[in-house]
């Protein structure tokens, strides 16, 4: 392997890449536009998140209200509520952007209810407030000690980050805002996060490990079939093969540049997915393998497909006819679950399946048993077509 | 070591084609070697055997005196190929184009001098997919300089140039053999063999069916020269050549028409009417060329399609 001459192709190929402003398209800003679409089509919601509260001294709350009222020193404005909590939620609810859901007082009595019914009902934020905790807190501020009041807990799916972000500054601005007006700023009202987990994501979470699948299949398998045709046609393979070049150093080198083209696709999606749409990505060493063998697996069917297909054009069709019916049967925009069953069985023979469920286990849930078995099966996959068509594609001519 | 390209009895077939049918021939360095015949008879076979894009059926190709089947990695880097129908890098200026393939050598001729050679100082950042069919050909004999050949192989450089650009392709090989390289250039064109070659190897279904210099083969090979003598008293006139022994003549009115071997005769017969005072509106003299030869050889016309 020279280095130099492995070097030099890489550099051309990026030149040629970054002129050519279809494939760029493509392969940037057509996920790029899917995912802001999809995102803007699928994020529910007037832009409100919603926090439920399990109140367990909600029925003391009017009792505090009271002293509250009848205290000389009106160092707590309650409004025209009757019970303190009422106040609190009032507030939040005022904010504009939490809207406070109560759970009545006969459901989730106790934690394991309240777990029960998180899941169930598949709440994204709670905030739960314990028994006694307004007699405990006023007791700290009549003995001036913080340390005597309770954490009023705050659980949060930490799949959903913009939610949380809101949900978690509007909490800790009402309860600076409180602290301030008690005692200048000792931390009476406090709270600490707990995660839930739910197994169920935003569409978006779903749909961003999906188009990076796409988006690194597509550019593997049409450059693979625009080398092997083009170049052929164009006589650059049989002019390469007059030179010091060997066929080992030019596969190298553009199997660099695809691998460098997948990190890039994949880096600029999961930015847009991050920044636009809050979606919270795990990285782990599933997702870089997953993607390394996706693009040795994808490069392998452009070769395979080029060695029986000769016309840039006919080979661009096969390559078509082969990624875009994987690209819905695989589950790529949306679950399988919601497929008939048949078909769900079809799934289970398409290699963008295991890369498309790989990489949702890797980024997005967090299963590393999950990703590791898809990896390994992608993996295995690409050695083998890889290989055929390293051995099949010939610069030599008959 | 005299010979830049020695090739033995080779045979190429494809199922039932003898594409290519028990040839040999020798080139010498420093000479260009033209590989005439129509589409099909050959030419491209041969000389991807000669580069190692193709592997003979049978047959000894030695290159520099050395044995392609074992030393091509060496004689990669002596050679310079310009491919049938080549197009590069389309998004790669002319420049970048020419330094892509000069990095894939270890012996790197300095890029400026080629573009100086090839006249493309005006052209060097230009993007080769807007360049004419004439430049990209031009870039195409430049990329195949970038390691300093010994050998520079040209696979039809010129088909499909109009006639402007395909003399510009003819001073650039006529540059090559000024640098003392040794040029193979297969064509279909006679006028592009006659003009360039010192050696021409006519090649006809796969065989070699003539071969030497463009004299050699005319003479060898071709018709006579007719000298016609028009607007003339053709009686008197025939009188008088036949006196002084000409004899291949022929009237046709107001014309004589005298197939001639040598050059000289021109210049006698010219003198002999003179002499005997004998008028002549003009004259016109026809020369044999490779079109005639390959006709008589072959009984087949080069130019199979005129476009």
């Amino acid at each position: 392997m020279n280095l130099i001459i492995i070097a030099t192709d890489f550099i051309a190929s990026l030149k040629t890449y970054l002129r050519s402003k279809g494939t760029l398209f493509w392969s940037f800003a057509f996920p790029v536009l899917l995912i802001l679409l999809f995102g803007a089509i699928f994020s529910g919601g007037g832009g409100k998140y919603t926090l439920y509260v399990k109140n367990y001294d909600y029925e003391n709350g009017e009792f505090i209200a009271n002293i509250l009222k009848n205290s000389t020193e009106n160092f707590y404005p309650i409004g025209n509520f009757t019970n303190i909590y009422d106040t609190i939620y009032s507030q939040f609810n005022s904010s504009g952007v939490v809207r406070i859901k109560v759970i009545g007082k006969d459901f989730a009595r106790n934690s394991e209810e309240l777990d029960e019914y998180i899941k169930k009902h598949k709440i994204k934020a709670i905030m739960i407030i314990p028994q006694n905790y307004g007699f405990k807190l006023g007791n700290a501020i009549a003995k001036e000690n913080a340390s005597l009041a309770e954490n009023i807990t705050l659980m949060l799916d930490p799949s959903d980050a913009q939610a949380n972000n809101v949900i978690t500054s509007v909490v800790t601005q009402f309860m600076s805002q409180s602290n301030l007006f008690i005692s200048g700023g000792e931390n009476f009202f406090r709270f600490n996060t707990k995660s839930i987990i739910q197994e169920r994501y935003e569409f978006i979470d779903f749909f961003v490990p999906g188009v990076i699948a796409l988006t690194v299949m597509t550019n593997n398998i049409f450059g693979s079939i625009e080398r092997n045709t083009k170049y052929r046609k164009n006589g650059i393979l049989r002019k390469l093969s007059t030179t010091p070049i060997t066929r080992g150093e030019w596969i190298m080198a553009k199997m660099l540049f695809m691998l460098f083209l997948s990190f890039i696709s994949t880096f600029i999606i999961l930015s847009v997915g991050i920044f636009v749409w809050g979606v919270s990505i795990k990285i782990n060493i599933y997702a870089f393998l997953l993607i390394i063998s996706t693009s040795f697996a994808f490069s392998g069917i452009g070769m395979i497909i080029t060695r029986f297909v000769k016309e840039e054009e006919t080979a661009s069709s096969a390559g078509s006819a082969i990624t875009f019916p994987m690209m819905f049967l695989a589950g790529t925009f949306f679950p399988l679950e919601m497929m008939p069953s048949f078909l769900q069985t079809i799934a289970k023979f398409l290699p963008l399946y295991y890369v498309n469920e790989g990489l949702r286990d890797a980024m997005i849930v967090g299963d590393s048993y999950g990703a590791l078995v898809n990896t390994l099966i992608i993996f295995t996959f690409a050695i083998m077509v890889f290989a055929i068509g390293v051995a099949i594609t010939k610069w030599k001519e008959d | 070591m005299e010979y830049a390209i020695e090739v033995e009895n080779l045979t190429k077939i494809y199922g039932d084609l003898k594409a290519v049918d028990n040839i040999s021939f020798k080139i010498k360095k420093g000479e260009i070697f033209a590989f005439l015949g129509p589409n099909g008879a050959g030419k491209t076979t041969t000389v991807e055997m000669i580069e190692g894009i193709r592997t003979p059926t049978s047959g000894r190709i030695k290159v520099l005196g050395y044995d392609i089947k074992k030393n091509m990695k060496y004689i990669k880097e002596r050679i310079g190929v310009l491919p049938q129908e080549f197009t590069s890098f389309e998004k790669l200026t002319v420049r970048e184009t020419i330094v892509y393939f000069s990095r894939l050598y270890k012996n790197r001729a300095n890029i400026d001098e080629i573009i100086e050679l090839i006249d493309l100082r005006d052209k060097e950042n230009v993007m080769y997919y807007q360049l004419s069919g004439g430049l990209k050909q031009r870039v195409g004999v430049a990329i195949s300089l970038v390691n300093n050949p010994d050998i520079v192989f040209l696979d039809e450089p010129t088909t499909g140039l109009d006639p402007k650009a395909r003399r510009d392709v003819w001073h650039v090989i006529e540059g090559l053999k000024k640098q003392e390289k040794t040029v193979f250039l297969t064509t279909h064109y006679m006028e592009e063999a006659e003009y360039l070659a010192d050696h021409i190897a006519i090649i006809h279904k796969g065989k070699i069916v003539a071969e030497g210099s463009l004299d050699e083969l005319i003479k060898k090979y071709g018709e006579k020269s007719i000298l016609s003598i028009k607007g003339c008293r053709t009686e008197e006139v025939i009188r008088l050549l036949k006196k002084f022994g000409y004899s291949d003549m022929e009237a046709k009115n107001g014309d004589v028409e005298i197939k001639i071997s040598k050059g000289d005769a021109v210049m006698n017969i010219l003198l002999h009417l003179k002499e005997e005072g004998l008028y002549y509106r003009e004259i016109d003299i026809k020369n044999s060329d490779l079109e005639d030869v390959f006709l008589n050889l072959t009984g087949a016309r080069l130019k199979e399609e005129m476009k």
